[in-house]
C-alpha cells in the first residue's frame, strides 16, 4: 500500500527529464493529473489535515487565512512541477494588496501629456499583449513570463483551480453534514472532557 | 560552358554529399544550402539536364537508368531550393521543368526495374512525396505547366506524387514539421507554398505553431471557448475564467470559515470507526503515543505507513455517518484520544506530505467516504 504514489510520481520525473517531449508530457499532466479521482482525494485529505492543524494552532476563522492554506496546499499537492505553484509557495506572507497600481496610473498619465495621438494608437495596438498582461497578474509568479509559457502556467492553474474547487465543496458539504447530524452529542463529549 | 563543366565536375563530389544529405528531408537546413547554392555557378544559360544536376554527362546518363531514384530525386531538389531563395527567377523557371522532365525520364527509367524500384520506392517515398511537394510550391506556374506532362505519362509513382504534392501538400508539409518540432531536439520546419524561408520567419512559425497549440489546449479547458475564434476574444474568456474560478475559491473559503469552529471534534469523529471494538483501537492509540514518545520526530514515512494503514481500513468500513454517536464512547479515554491528535498533528505536517507518499495513499483509501458526499 506505501508504494502506491511513487511509482506514478517516478515517471512523471523520468519523462519530464526528456528535453523533447516535454510540452507533450506538460500537457499530459495537465490534463491527468488534476483530473484524477486519485489527485482529488490526496489533496482533499492534505487541505483536510492542514484545516485541523491551523485550527488548533491558532483559534481564529479568518477566510484570508484558510484561504492562504487551501492555496497552499494545492500548491504541494502540485509537486513544484509549475511557477505557479513554487510561487505561492515562496511568498505566503504576502498581504495580497502589494499591487504597484499607482505606479502604472503614473507612466499613463505622462505618456498621455506627451504624445496624444500616438500614444492612444500604440496602446490599442497590441491588444492581445494587454490582456495577457492581465492574465500575467491573475496567475501567481508569471509576471514576467513569455506568452507561450503563460499560457501554458494558465491552463495547468485553471486545472488545478477546478480541482481546488470541487475538493473544497466537498470538504464544505462533508463537515456540515457531519455536523447536522449530531450536535448534542458532541457537547456531550465536550462534557465529558 | 566548359569552365561550367570544369567546375561542375569539382563540385560534383560535394553535391552528390550534399544530396544525400538531402536526401534526408527530414532535417533540411536552408541557410546553409541556400549559400552552397549561391555559391553554385549559375546554371542559368545551361542548356541540358545534365547541368541541371550539376554533374558531368556520363554519370549523368549514369545516373538516369541506375535504380537509385534518390539521387535522382533529390537531384533536382537543390535547384528548388535555389529557386526558393529567389535567386534567378525566369530560368529556374525553365530548370523546374527540366527537373520534371527529367524525373519524368528516372521514374521510366526505374519502372524497367521492378524490384529496386519497389525498394527505392519504399526508402524514398518521402522524398519523393517532399521533393514533388517543392517544385509545386515555386511561385511561377512553371511547374503546373509540367504538371500536366508529368501526369499524361500515367506513371503511377509520379501521380501519386503528383496528388499528394498538389492537394494534400500543406498538410504533409504541416505533419511533417509538427512531427519534425515533436521529435527532434531543434525544430525543423518546411516551408509552405508562398512563405518566407529565412531563418527567422521560420523561428517564428515555429513559435506561433506553439502558440497556437497552446491556445487550442486553453480553449478545450475553458468551456465555451471552442465556437470563439481570434485570439482576443478566447484570452477574455480565459481571464474571465481564471478571475471566476478565483472567486469561487474565496466564497468556499468563507464557507469553510464559518463551517470551522467544530472541526476539532468532527476530526475525532471522522476517525474513529464503528466497527471497531474499543480495546483493539485503545490498544492503537496506547502504541502509538508510546511510539511517539519514543521515537523523537515523527517526521518517519514508514512510521506513518505503518499507523494509516492500520487506522484507515476500518474507517473505510464507516461509511454512514450517522455512527457518529456511537463513537463517542472513546472519548472516556481521553488520554489515548488527545494522544492521538497530537501524533496525528506533528506527523501530518505538509512537508512531512510532501516527502512521503505514504501517508497521500493512505489519506487516499480515508477520503473515499470524503468523496462519496461529492
Amino acid at each position: 500500500m506505501p508504494n502506491l504514489e511513487p511509482s506514478p510520481v517516478f515517471k512523471r520525473r523520468k519523462t519530464e527529464g526528456d528535453p523533447v517531449s516535454v510540452h507533450r508530457i506538460q500537457s499530459n499532466q495537465t490534463m491527468k493529473r488534476w483530473t484524477t479521482k486519485r489527485e482529488h482525494q490526496i489533496y482533499s485529505s492534505k487541505l483536510f489535515q492542514a484545516l485541523c492543524r491551523s485550527r488548533r494552532t491558532s483559534s481564529s476563522t479568518s477566510a484570508k487565512e484558510l484561504h492562504q492554506t487551501a492555496d497552499r496546499v494545492l500548491a504541494i499537492t502540485a509537486k513544484g512541477t509549475t511557477r505557479w505553484s513554487r510561487a505561492i509557495l515562496a511568498a505566503p506572507l504576502t498581504a495580497g494588496t502589494n499591487m504597484k497600481k499607482h505606479k502604472r496610473a503614473k507612466v499613463t498619465v505622462h505618456t498621455r501629456l506627451r504624445k496624444p495621438v500616438v500614444n492612444r494608437e500604440k496602446r490599442k495596438l497590441p491588444v492581445v499583449e494587454r490582456k495577457l498582461k492581465a492574465l500575467r497578474r491573475l496567475v501567481p509568479g508569471c509576471r514576467k513570463l513569455s506568452c507561450n509559457n503563460l499560457l501554458e502556467e494558465t491552463s495547468d492553474y485553471i486545472v488545478a483551480l477546478e480541482m481546488q474547487v470541487r475538493a473544497m465543496t466537498a470538504i464544505t458539504e462533508f463537515l456540515s453534514r457531519g455536523e447536522a447530524q449530531a450536535p448534542t452529542d458532541r457537547l456531550g463529549s465536550i462534557g465529558n472532557m | 560552358m566548359e569552365s561550367n563543366a570544369g567546375t561542375l565536375e569539382t563540385r560534383s563530389n560535394r553535391t552528390a554529399s550534399e544530396r544525400e544529405e538531402v536526401a534526408a528531408l527530414e532535417s533540411l537546413q536552408f541557410t546553409d544550402e541556400i549559400h552552397r547554392l549561391m555559391s553554385a555557378p549559375a546554371t542559368d544559360n545551361a542548356s541540358s539536364f545534365t547541368a541541371l544536376l550539376e554533374l558531368p554527362a556520363p554519370q549523368a546518363v549514369q545516373l538516369i537508368h541506375s535504380p537509385d531514384s534518390a539521387k535522382l530525386i533529390a537531384a533536382p531538389a537543390p535547384n528548388v531550393e535555389d529557386v526558393k531563395g529567389g535567386f534567378h527567377f525566369p530560368s529556374n523557371g525553365g530548370l523546374i521543368e527540366r527537373a520534371a522532365r527529367f524525373s519524368v525520364f528516372a521514374g521510366e527509367g526505374n519502372n524497367k526495374s521492378d524490384s529496386p524500384e519497389a525498394t527505392s520506392n519504399n526508402s524514398s517515398a518521402n522524398l519523393q512525396k517532399a521533393v514533388k511537394s517543392e517544385p509545386a510550391e515555386t511561385e511561377s506556374s512553371q511547374p503546373l505547366i509540367s504538371d500536366p506532362t508529368v501526369e499524361n505519362r500515367g506513371i503511377k509513382r509520379k501521380d501519386r506524387e503528383k496528388v499528394k504534392g498538389q492537394t494534400k501538400k500543406s498538410k504533409t508539409t504541416a505533419k511533417e514539421s509538427s512531427d519534425d518540432a515533436e521529435k527532434l531536439p531543434y525544430v525543423h520546419v518546411r516551408a509552405r507554398r508562398g512563405q518566407a524561408t529565412d531563418s527567422h520567419s521560420l523561428a517564428e512559425r515555429a513559435r506561433r505553431e506553439k502558440i497556437n497549440a497552446r491556445m487550442k489546449l486553453l480553449q478545450e479547458l475553458v468551456p465555451g471557448c471552442n465556437k470563439i475564434s481570434g485570439t482576443a476574444l478566447v484570452l477574455d474568456e480565459i481571464i474571465n475564467h481564471v478571475q471566476s474560478l478565483q472567486r469561487q475559491v474565496e466564497f468556499l473559503s468563507m464557507r469553510l470559515a464559518a463551517v470551522n469552529p467544530r472541526i476539532d471534534f468532527n476530526f475525532d469523529s471522522v476517525f474513529t470507526a464503528e466497527g471497531v471494538p474499543p480495546q483493539y483501537l485503545k490498544e492503537l492509540l496506547i502504541k502509538l503515543y508510546d511510539k511517539r514518545k519514543s521515537s523523537g520526530s515523527l517526521m518517519d514515512s514508514n512510521f506513518s505507513g505503518m499507523v494509516m494503514p492500520m487506522m484507515w481500513p476500518e474507517v473505510q468500513l464507516n461509511s454512514n455517518r450517522q455512527q457518529y454517536p456511537q463513537q463517542l464512547h472513546f472519548d472516556a479515554f481521553q488520554q489515548p484520544v488527545w494522544g492521538r491528535e497530537e501524533v496525528c498533528n506533528n506527523y501530518l505536517t505538509p512537508e512531512n506530505s510532501l516527502l512521503s507518499y505514504d501517508s497521500s495513499a493512505n489519506s487516499g483509501n480515508f477520503l473515499d467516504t470524503l468523496n462519496e458526499s461529492t
